[in-house]
């Protein structure tokens, strides 16, 4: 049966991928469920405890998605937020999924899979297909005004191709000290510690030799790759860098005007509520550990993090703090 | 019931909103289970509430080996 947009209404893609050659979309039925988890699978795992939507699935060519977002409302991005890891990203995403006035996607697992598409295809095409993925999390189910979408670490590799598809959106970049960073990596490994699990993240090198490398070493390695991939739009204006030690304050400060987003004092309570809660483990409580981290970090972390990323690190730190002094002097006039 | 039968069932309840609404917002699962074997007979489906439960059961299983 032919597919009709108003069927869709309440829906989300879930899932993308290949039916030999063709490619495809999973729709999972959110209810009035928003995305409020921590991480994008959260939520769809939720929604599968749903007897409806776990029985009822869309599935549709990925085209179908350009038909839905020209007929169903839906909102434009308002700020993406790319981040390095372990720098407060989620912290950030939960800080703004606080509002109900809010549609916050993060590290949605589809728009993952069309950035990262191996098949060969051409840029406009993976730049529409972006579009259209975006466009289809955008749909208003309630009254939602702004739009804002945490990607994955690794996408920060591919800045260029979401900058394309939207070259007006206003781009936050996290990122952290890198010791602080390397520590929680080894101590809960992400999916891009995994060699190869996230495709060839350090181009150049045989796997025997990420083999033969310590596991600081690659992960000190990966890190320098993301924040070097940071520093060609880190002075564009519709860009800004905000380090982890700024935050709570910077979601509701820095990150919301240079989203152009105003919110009412009772908002602004809600996300600083928000960050009381530890971002991934909600029943726990928030506070910055950069100190305790930097404590932790053992002599090879301390060496790998110096070598491999302490001097992207300074450049990022160098344009940020600029950045922040001309703004308290325009604040101070 | 035939998988086929139940996946032109699931068609057509994709297809039409108004029998969605029918089966959405059931949190008890029994109670869920017997709506769509009511909405299913008033279709001209025959199946029982032990397909659905089975079909319940398959994608749930789908799921979880995709996600994995």
């Amino acid at each position: 049966m032919t597919a009709r947009p108003e069927n869709f209404a309440g829906w989300a893609p879930f899932r993308f991928y290949w039916q030999e050659e063709t490619p495809l979309v999973d729709w999972c039925y959110m209810g009035e469920d928003r995305f409020t988890q921590p991480f994008f699978e959260n939520t769809i795992a939720r929604r599968m405890n749903d007897h409806f939507s776990l029985l009822f699935r869309h599935q549709t060519p990925i085209e179908f998605l350009e038909t839905l977002n020209g007929t169903l409302p839906n909102i434009s991005p308002t700020g993406f937020i790319f981040h390095t890891s372990r720098c407060g990203s989620t912290l950030t995403a939960q800080m703004l999924a606080a509002l109900p006035q809010n549609i916050v996607i993060s590290e949605a697992l589809p728009i993952d899979a069309v950035i990262r598409e191996e098949r060969d295809i051409t840029i406009d095409q993976r730049v529409q297909w972006l579009r259209w993925m975006v466009g289809a999390f955008g749909q208003k189910r309630a009254g939602e005004q702004h739009y804002f979408i945490k990607f994955d670490s690794w996408s920060t590799l591919w800045l260029d191709l979401v900058r394309k598809a939207f070259p007006e959106v206003p781009m936050v970049f996290l990122y952290r000290d890198p010791v602080e960073v390397i520590v929680s990596q080894m101590s809960h490994p992400g999916a891009q510690m995994i060699r190869g699990l996230i495709g060839q993240l350090l181009p150049g090198m045989t796997l025997a030799a990420l083999l033969n490398i310590s596991d600081e070493e690659y992960c000190a390695r990966v890190l320098a790759r993301f924040c070097e991939s940071l520093l060609p739009l880190a002075a564009d204006p519709k860009s800004i860098l905000v380090n982890y030690s700024e935050l709570p304050e910077a979601v509701t400060g820095r990150m919301l005007k240079h989203f152009g987003v105003t919110y009412s004092a009772e908002d602004i309570a809600k996300m600083r509520s928000a960050a009381q809660f530890n971002s991934k483990t909600p029943r726990m409580s928030f506070a910055p550990d950069g100190q305790q981290k930097r404590d932790e970090a053992s002599e090879i972390i301390r060496e790998m993090a110096a070598k491999w990323v302490g001097p992207v690190y300074e450049k990022l730190e160098a344009v940020r703090l600029e950045v922040v002094r001309v703004a308290a002097k325009g604040d101070d006039i | 019931m035939t998988s086929e039968n139940f996946e032109r069932f699931t068609a057509l309840v994709l297809s039409e909103s108004a029998l969605q609404e029918k089966l959405r917002s059931i949190d008890d699962k029994e109670a869920f289970i017997a709506r769509a074997v009511e909405v299913g007979a008033a279709e001209g489906f025959d199946f029982t509430g032990e397909d659905v439960e089975a079909a319940m059961l398959e994608k749930k299983r789908v799921w979880v080996e995709r996600w994995i």
